[in-house]
């Protein structure tokens, strides 16, 4: 029963947060709250007993990606001045389709019949990393290798874009 | 059960505190040493008292916050610092087990079966004290020292990050405990992967921010860097967290490439005598880390920023990809290739 | 499986290759790479080869005629490009390898039979694109296409993603072949699947630009350089409607109907949109990208009629469409006018006869005239369709009747007599690939015919 309530709380406390996010009104205090959800994702893994992919998701997410966002916030100084400015049509529509959706999906999810993964979940190894390892350089190991393509074209990407041209003066 | 951890806890948060308090004292007197001064000698016997004045004056201090400043950033930015260098001795792994009053005592608070990940994560979150921290004095300097600081941290943890996975190579498991215990007595990683020492306690001095990497602080150009609008306890703080991190990080060298609680000649030793023993090494090799790491900023000139992200991402990731790649050579081969 | 292997070794040799600083080298290199690829493929036409086993991958006949497809058009929009790609001899690699790894992603989607290897073709197509739309960085439309594609994409990644999600939480598995099973095993139909489904197609939608998800394509094909408007209107399209018509024919199989109401509506909205705002662009690419959201509508009818024959016409649809992007992409880079209005083109017919005999005939077979390609395309998709849903066919033949009107239009604007003209010049390149796509425009029936 403990462990129902502790899910509830940490449910309840991530879809909190990422609220926040989009209430903030200032993008750098929106980036802290994005932060703060990706830790309380990374605790709702692991009471999933998937705690290689949590540790790997602050790392990865809230250590590395969101440094960057921070980083990029905080030298164009953005502020409430500057926000442009949306139309109430425009809000009203997004208000009424935003909750459209929801009420479908909420319908959809509250009668949802998951498929049982209970067996999985509740054994404690199978979140370890050699168990990931293993499945990843057998089973998986061609959505594996393939995804070295989806990173390296990235790669190639960032450096073109980012990189300053000579002759390009502005 | 837990209460047992919870005394470990807060005894581990004391002496990190203790150590940290002692390592200013320490500084002072290496810098004093190294440049043929006294150092501090006021304050009790040789100065030793001198920590506990420096806390004193650190309290008594007006606690001030900028007028501009974004205030609830303000105050979490040390507190945020201060949090993450306490939270990675939770994992490290104090000696061999301990019998007391029948019981037998685990030396770490937590054996997670990915600690050294946690390690990872927990030092990438440490950039965020100082650069919350930094913008929310709303000062260029503070903002610049730390954009320097953070982009620092992302790049030199990479490195850090291929080096580590060199060691799990050999070990076989993430577990701080498994690494140690493979290297029984003498069997030290060091040994095996010296250049995987290097580049690692090359990366931890990059990750402290501590000479030649301090450019997040370098005073001659950015006053104080991050901290130049902070005073009193906050600044306390920020010093304060710089050198706990100081100390898990010796500790961590000291547990991934020299043997942790292993000494040479263990096995004459067992029980309590072993665990007290193990302890004592460790701590002999954590004090001798930070003395290197003290050793090396008064000795070293700061580098310029480029040649930092040079030395990070044109020499340093290179050498620990290919120091893992032939890493992984070997370990194939003595596995009889593929076979396995 | 070997195609994508050779390609993305081509892709990381021209890289290292862009290292000398000769440009002309890194184009012999992935030329040679993209044929080396074509004959593999056509090698395993009759022989499957069986290098690397994975059930996530399945080679079947289709695959190698949408991967050779594809593989043609990258290979004939390399040489359109190179003219562009040398010019910054520090690039030329980099453009060229991630055309390449573009083509990877397609050749993933044209042969995945599990979603991870789906969702992974899906994102190796997209982000190449994301970063070739911004690549002309002097130009300030191109970074905002870039931007723009990659906002609304990314978001369309995640709503599909979604999709997903909720599609494995109600069967349970990611293999095409297990989904179907389980969908044939349900009893009552299953909500979370159904939503799933919606935002799948959502997705899907979004890809290829169909109406309610449409407003990125005309910013985004006028904003990005020349090339890779075509590459996206090629490869790209032909590429989502593959992999989607693959996912939904293979793995949702079983549940057939229920979102063909959506589909309808999309398919009549998409050809209306584009062809009533194709009607008032005065620039090519913009008209273009109109047009190409006409015939996404068109196409989409191929996802309505699904029997063992759809793949075919659905691919001779694209091959058909793929023709015509390549020459008048061709035509326009030969102008190579920074502003792109269609008058820049008059009396290009005259000053370039040759250039400019291509680029009729690629508008006539947009239209979809009887002797070229276009028309066939055209032909076997409609008559697939005409017994189910009459009503959307004449729909269709209303739309193809306004189309002709600002093909038209072009045609007349080339054709027209203007004294000031100047000669535009044709590189051998170009004039090699416009013969190729006359060629394809004219005889490309004959290959459909061979083909079905």
């Amino acid at each position: 029963m403990s462990i129902d309530l502790i899910i509830y709380l940490l449910g309840g406390l991530t879809i909190g947060s990422a609220l926040m996010v989009i209430i903030s009104k200032h993008p750098v205090r929106s980036v802290l709250y994005l932060i703060l959800t990706f830790f309380l994702i990374s605790a709702n893994y692991i009471m999933l007993n998937a705690q290689f992919v949590a540790i790997v998701n602050i790392i990865v997410y809230a250590g590395a990606i969101m440094v960057l966002f921070l980083f990029v916030l905080m030298l164009l100084n953005l502020s409430k001045e500057n926000e442009p400015k949306t139309s109430l049509l425009v809000k009203v529509s997004a208000l009424i389709s935003g909750s459209l959706l929801l009420l479908v999906l909420l319908a959809v999810f509250k009668d949802a019949s998951f498929l049982s993964i209970e067996n999985e979940v509740s054994n404690p190894n199978h979140g370890l990393v050699q168990n990931l390892g293993k499945l990843l350089f057998t089973k998986y190991v061609l959505p594996f290798e393939v995804s070295s393509i989806l990173f390296i074209a990235a790669m190639v990407g960032a450096v073109l874009l980012a990189k300053r041209d000579k002759n390009i003066i502005e | 059960m837990i209460l047992e951890k919870l005394i470990l806890a807060t005894i581990i948060f004391g002496i990190s505190l203790f150590i940290a308090m002692y390592a200013t004292y320490l500084e002072r007197k290496v810098a004093a040493w190294l440049q043929d001064r006294v150092g501090p000698d006021r304050a009790g016997p040789y100065g030793l008292l001198q920590p506990l004045a420096d806390g004193a004056k650190m309290f008594l201090k007006e606690d001030f916050i900028p007028t501009n400043a974004d205030k609830w950033l303000f105050i979490m930015g040390p507190g945020i610092a201060m949090f993450t260098a306490l939270m990675t001795s939770a994992i490290i792994p104090w000696g061999t087990d301990l019998v007391l009053f029948g019981r037998t005592i685990a030396l770490q608070v937590a054996d997670f079966n990915i600690g050294i990940l946690y390690i990872m994560g927990v030092l990438s979150i440490g950039v965020y004290g100082i650069m919350i921290g930094g913008w929310a004095s709303n000062n260029k300097y503070s903002l610049f020292g730390a954009i320097r600081a953070s982009s620092q941290m992302i790049s030199y943890e990479l490195a850090m990050g291929i080096t580590v996975i060199t060691i799990v190579m050999m070990t076989g498991s993430l577990s701080l405990r498994d690494i140690t215990n493979a290297q029984h007595g003498m069997n030290w990683n060091v040994f095996y992967q010296p250049l995987a020492f290097i580049v690692f306690l090359i990366c931890s001095l990059a990750e402290l921010n501590r000479a030649p990497f301090d450019m997040a602080e370098c005073e001659s150009e950015l006053i104080g860097g991050y901290h130049t609008e902070y005073g009193s306890m906050k600044l306390g703080f920020y010093l304060f967290a710089e050198y706990i991190s100081m100390f898990i990080s010796s500790a961590i060298i000291s547990i991934l490439f020299f043997g942790g609680y292993n000494f040479p000649g263990m096995d004459a030793f067992s029980g309590n005598v072993l665990a007290i023993l193990g302890v004592a090494a460790l701590f002999m090799k954590i004090v001798f880390f930070i003395f290197v790491i003290m050793w090396i900023r008064w000795t070293l000139p700061r580098f310029r920023y480029d040649q930092l992200m040079h030395l990070g991402w044109k020499s340093l990731i290179p050498i620990s990809l290919i120091n893992m790649l032939i890493t992984g050579l070997v370990i194939a081969f003595k596995n009889g290739w593929f076979n396995s | 499986m070997e195609a994508i292997i050779i390609l993305f070794s081509t892709g990381i040799v021209s890289l290292f290759i862009a290292m000398t600083r000769k440009p002309i080298l890194v184009l012999l290199t992935a030329l040679i790479g993209v044929t080396v690829t074509a004959i593999v493929m056509s090698i395993n036409w009759y022989t499957p080869m069986q290098w690397v086993k994975y059930d996530g991958i399945e080679t079947d006949y289709f695959t190698i005629i949408y991967g050779a497809t594809a593989t043609l058009f990258s290979f004939l929009f390399i040489l359109i490009g190179y003219s562009k790609f040398s010019k910054e001899v520090y690039h030329t690699g980099d453009y060229i390898a991630i055309l390449i790894f573009s083509l990877c992603g397609a050749l993933c989607l044209f042969s995945f039979t599990d979603l991870f290897m789906f969702f992974i073709g899906l994102e190796i197509l997209s982000i190449p694109m994301y970063v070739m739309a911004g690549s002309n960085k002097k130009n300030l439309l191109s970074s905002e296409a870039a931007m723009k594609y990659f906002f609304t994409g990314s978001f369309a990644t995640g709503v599909l993603l979604f999709g997903i999600a909720c599609v494995y939480g109600a069967l349970g598995t990611f293999q095409l072949k297990e989904m179907s099973e389980a969908i044939a095993a349900m009893k009552n139909s299953s909500a979370l699947l159904q939503v799933g489904m919606i935002l799948i197609l959502a997705g899907f939608l979004f890809k290829v630009g169909a109406v309610p998800f449409h407003f990125w394509g005309p910013d985004v094909y006028s904003g990005s350089p020349n090339v890779v408007t075509g590459f996206m209107a090629t490869v790209v399209k032909l590429a989502a409607f593959c992999g989607f018509l693959r996912l939904f024919q293979l793995g949702f199989n079983g549940l057939d109907g229920f979102f063909v109401e959506i589909l309808i509506a999309v398919s009549v909205l998409t050809m209306f949109v584009g062809n009533l705002s194709a009607l008032r662009q005065t620039k090519l690419k913009r008209l273009i990208a109109y047009s190409s959201i006409t015939h996404v509508g068109y196409a989409l009818i191929c996802l309505l009629v699904k029997n063992e024959h759809t793949p075919a016409y659905l691919w001779t649809y694209f091959f058909a469409y793929g023709f015509s992007i390549v020459a008048l992409i061709t035509v326009s880079m030969i102008v190579n006018d920074e502003n792109d209005d269609i008058d820049r083109y008059k009396a290009f017919a005259r000053t370039n006869p040759f250039a400019g005999f291509v680029m009729i005939l690629a508008l006539l077979s947009l239209a979809g005239v009887p002797p070229l390609v276009g028309f066939f395309g055209k032909y076997l998709v409609f008559s697939s369709a005409i017994e189910q849903y009459p009503v959307l066919i004449i729909i269709a033949l209303i739309n193809s009747g306004i189309a002709i009107y600002y093909y038209l239009k072009v045609i007349l604007t080339a054709i027209s007599k203007d004294d000031n003209a100047e000669k535009s010049t044709v590189s051998p390149l170009h004039a090699i690939v416009l013969s190729i796509s006359m060629f394809g425009l004219i005889l490309g029936g004959f290959v459909t015919f061979w083909v079905n």
